[in-house]
């Protein structure tokens, strides 16, 4: 499959596609990966490429034509991970593309069928919860006008009513008052790491309750897909590409059954492309009318 | 214990003359309800829990623990106190109902919890808000406790106030007063149908456990067993305690399927919750109150159990009207017709007009089995009906089949769903514990349908679960026949069940199998869930993980141990009055948190407030 077809490719775009019809127990420890596997392995049969923008997408084989009825009945959350090796940029190599909002939203949309998603939680890598945090001195200057850029981008599509709600993971009370003073719409959502070991955190529960903001958990580890991790499943996979390839963003989506809570589809969409490559495109997503 | 209904009740004799006709508006009102609402979707996720209780009343001085009487008059308060609140339109929390047993009392929330997983958390705040008002109505030496079984119903002294003579003209029992029945008539009447259709007393047998000088029991009939502690009452079994929950599924489809994979679990959950080792104060062989369920309440006459030829009676029956599921019957791409092997009896007439009315086989089937059996509580007033507004019929049928799941149809003219009732689980201690075994269920129930779990065994292979179920300390030293490949979309259609412990199933094989607890906390990290819902949950799960790998105790070896190391124990497998007293009242106090066991509640916060 070496064929001339691949040539122009520099960004291969990979969907697990419903994870929850593969769990078994390798699943259950790593979920992306596994998943990830399942797709690649499958990539002889089935695959698009966008000549244009020389992206190949990699589809699921548990995603044949699924296209979401009904979409009242459900609520949609996504969370965008900025991966360590999200910036393609040697000059600045933790500079956040806020491109990379557009682009998870709109292959989102294709693969679903949907028009906008119910919450957004932007995940920044490196950043780590601790109730007990009394600055943010891990966090330099230019990181945090680079959240606010890519915040912006989100503002954006909140307007153009693509996303209901707004959210963040792992802002601890100080970060989230720096950021309010700056931005112009709030998160509404905190997602934090859940440590079973440890107490609530009480002081962003009490922040959270006086600023109306939903304090969720999650269990998704710092970095959720490293590259030399997503390397090792391209070549396991025999993944015909011949230049190396980082992953540049991954998006969890949760399609919930509302008033049942019950998971209809959760899956990821994760972008990666070749070192040289620009991958800010971006996809016009106009306000819905 | 089934339907609530008011007016005088007919003598058995009598009674049995309407059977056909309950029957027949029975399934009448059941199609009726059917047509009607077969096609309801999108029901919202809604649950209640419903927990019975008993009231105790220490004598300090002579060092006993009796069951109380005044049961009765705490009800009647509690339920005048509701009315009162109904009509000044205020919330009321909880609500009230009278049981088989004079000393219990039934209480449940008086509005469904739901639809969010958050709303788990108020389970066991209204459990404990409901010993709370009860408390209100106590005098200062009574208390009321959530225990399966008093252990020492039936004995010799008092265990009972205020006091009566045994062998009275009701129960006939040689070991308990009529008055440790609910007056109530239809309890009554229940008791009588039972006892004249049977053409007998019931005579529950459970074996007794063999310490090092335990007594060889003497017959104190011909219906005792040897070396088993024979009880000759309904009112043994009735006069349990259970934690019962019932879930509304969005659709007829989502409940078929709940039942059946719900009645697969249903031994695994009886060896966990298990708390019921002692009868009529002797340790037995068993762990919990199944059996004596079974025995107490069964109807059968002797040609329908097989010990004489048919000539009055219409069929063998080989299960008895308390037990667990006959039929699987959900319409799933997942069942097999080979699941349903134990080709229990059923109706053909009721099961042909069934299907010639557009129900599908395998719930015509079902609902003919139910319908085998006689109604056991007939109010002649009450015998015509609108078979297309009332249901009392139907239950009276429905009701008095007690199944270890129920699968529920909608009241006639209501909003409520489809639901299905999880019965089998044994009242705990504390409301952390049943809150944590509620949420546990409903757990159960989302990642059966998120994940579309199939859990399929053949009933026969279930029945044998449910028997090992009940053995002593089932929960660490038994196999239970499990489904290996659970994964319906990803594992394939081939069949590979095998013998799991209990451990192995919750917590997982370490190979293979997950384990069901972790595919649960898999779920919980797949939905929206806020910190504080998580952190109770995870209390939750992680105490039901240690109770299932034996790092803590059952309640029902907790009390063992606790008999047997009680310095007035003579290994005899008796426990005394004073062994007794000491018991309920550690039980209480554990149940209060005013002491800590950390072999039987690991460092879990017990709070009572």
């Amino acid at each position: 499959m070496s064929s001339p077809e691949f040539s122009n490719v520099n960004t291969v775009i990979v969907y697990t596609g419903n994870v929850m019809k593969q769990a078994n127990i390798n699943t259950f420890k790593d979920e992306l990966a596994s998943c990830l596997e399942n797709s690649l392995k499958n990539v002889n049969s089935s695959y698009n490429i966008d000549q244009t923008r020389g992206i190949l997408e990699v589809p699921s084989p548990y995603d044949l034509s699924y296209k979401l009825k009904d979409r009242d009945d459900f609520e949609i959350t996504v969370k965008l991970f900025y991966l360590p090796s999200s910036s393609n940029s040697d000059d600045n190599p933790s500079t956040l593309p806020p491109s990379y909002i557009s682009q998870s939203l709109h292959h989102l949309f294709c693969l679903l069928g949907i028009t906008y998603v119910d919450s957004f939680i932007v995940y920044f890598n490196g950043l780590l919860f601790d109730d007990q945090d009394q600055d943010d001195s891990n966090l330099v200057m230019d990181d945090f006008e680079s959240l606010v850029e890519v915040w912006k981008e989100l503002e954006s599509q909140y307007r153009n009513d693509r996303i209901k709600k707004l959210g963040v993971s792992e802002f601890t009370k100080n970060r989230f008052e720096r950021f309010l003073d700056v931005v112009e719409i709030p998160p509404k959502i905190d997602q934090i790491n859940f440590k079973s070991c440890c107490d609530l955190p009480n002081r962003m529960i009490n922040y959270a309750k006086e600023h109306d903001i939903e304090l969720l958990t999650h269990k998704d580890p710092a970095n959720i897909l490293p590259s030399a991790t997503f390397q090792k499943i391209l070549k396991d996979t025999k993944f015909p590409f011949t230049s190396k390839l980082l992953p540049r963003w991954v998006l969890k989506y949760s399609v919930l059954v509302k008033c049942r809570e019950v998971v209809a589809n959760k899956g990821y969409i994760v972008m990666s492309s070749t070192p040289t490559s620009d991958s800010n495109f971006t996809y016009p997503i106009e306000s819905i009318e | 214990m089934g339907l609530i209904t008011e007016g005088k009740p007919l003598p058995w004799e009598q009674a049995k003359k309407y059977a056909d006709h309950i029957r027949d508006h029975g399934i009448n009102q059941f199609l009726s309800i059917y047509n009607k609402t077969k096609d309801r979707e999108k029901d919202c996720l809604l649950w209640g829990d419903e927990i019975e209780y008993m009231i105790i009343t220490y004598d300090d001085e002579a060092k006993n623990v009796k069951l109380s009487l005044r049961a009765l008059d705490i009800l009647n308060e509690l339920q005048k106190e509701e009315e009162e609140a109904s009509r000044k339109g205020e919330e009321v929390d909880a609500s009230w109902q009278p049981e088989f047993a004079a000393y219990m009392i039934e209480g449940i929330p008086s509005n469904p919890y739901g639809n969010t997983l958050k709303s788990l958390l108020r389970v066991e705040q209204n459990m404990k808000l409901r010993k709370k008002i009860v408390s209100k109505h106590l005098c200062p030496n009574e208390s009321i406790i959530s225990i399966p079984n008093f252990p020492r119903l039936g004995c010799p002294g008092q265990f009972l106030v205020p006091r009566h003579e045994l062998f009275g003209p009701k129960l006939k029992s040689l070991f308990l007063p009529d008055e440790a029945m609910n007056p109530h008539i239809k309890f009554g009447a229940m008791n009588d149908a039972i006892k004249d259709r049977r053409g007998s007393k019931v005579a529950v047998n459970i074996p007794i456990f063999h310490d090092k000088k335990s007594p060889n029991l003497f017959l104190e009939c011909e219906d005792a067993l040897p070396d088993h502690i024979y009880m000759d009452s309904l009112a043994f079994g009735a006069g349990c305690c259970c934690l019962q929950t019932t879930i509304q599924a969005c659709n007829i489809g989502e409940a078929r399927k709940l039942y059946d994979q719900l009645a697969v679990l249903s031994p695994i959950m009886m060896a966990l919750t298990a708390a019921t080792p002692i009868w009529r104060g002797y340790l037995s062989d068993m762990d919990s109150r199944w059996l004596a369920l079974v025995e107490s309440t069964d109807d059968r006459t002797k040609e329908e159990r097989g010990l004489e030829p048919l000539k009055n009676d219409r069929f063998v029956i080989n299960k008895p009207r308390f037990d667990s599921i006959a039929y699987y019957i959900a319409d799933d791409k997942t069942f097999k017709t080979e699941y349903n092997d134990q080709n229990t009896v059923y109706d053909q007439n009721i099961y042909k007009r069934l299907i010639d009315n557009g129900v599908d086989e395998l719930l015509a089937r079902h609902m003919s089995y139910l319908f085998i059996r006689d109604p056991l509580f007939v109010v002649e007033d009450s015998l015509d009906q609108d078979d297309e507004s009332s249901s009392d019929h139907f239950e009276n049928i429905q009701t008095t089949n007690w199944q270890t799941v129920r699968f529920k149809p909608p009241p006639p003219n209501s909003d409520i769903g489809w639901r299905v009732e999880f019965r089998c689980m044994e009242a705990q201690i504390t409301d952390f514990e049943n809150a944590a075994f509620v949420a546990f269920i409903i757990l159960l129930t989302r990642i059966i349908v998120s994940y579309d779990l199939n859990f399929y065994i053949p009933i026969s292979k279930v029945d044998e679960n449910m028997i090992t179920a009940y053995k002593r300390d089932a929960l660490n030293t038994e196999k239970f026949w499990f489904r290996k490949n659970i994964f319906a979309n990803y594992d394939g259609a081939e069949d590979k069940f095998e013998q799991m412990t209990i451990n192995e199933i919750i917590n997982g094989d370490g190979k293979e199998f997950p384990g069901l607890i972790v595919i649960m906390f898999h779920y919980l990290e797949s939905i929206n869930l806020d910190i504080e819902t998580r952190y109770h949950l995870g209390n939750y799960l992680e105490f039901i993980c240690m109770r299932a790998s034996g790092k803590i105790q059952t309640t029902a070896t907790w009390i063992r141990n606790f008999v047997r190391s009680h310095p007035n124990y003579n290994h005899d497998s008796m426990v005394s009055q004073e062994i007794n007293y000491d018991l309920i009242k550690m039980l209480e106090k554990i149940q209060k948190g005013e002491v800590k066991v950390p072999e039987l509640l690991g460092e879990f916060k017990i709070q009572f407030n």
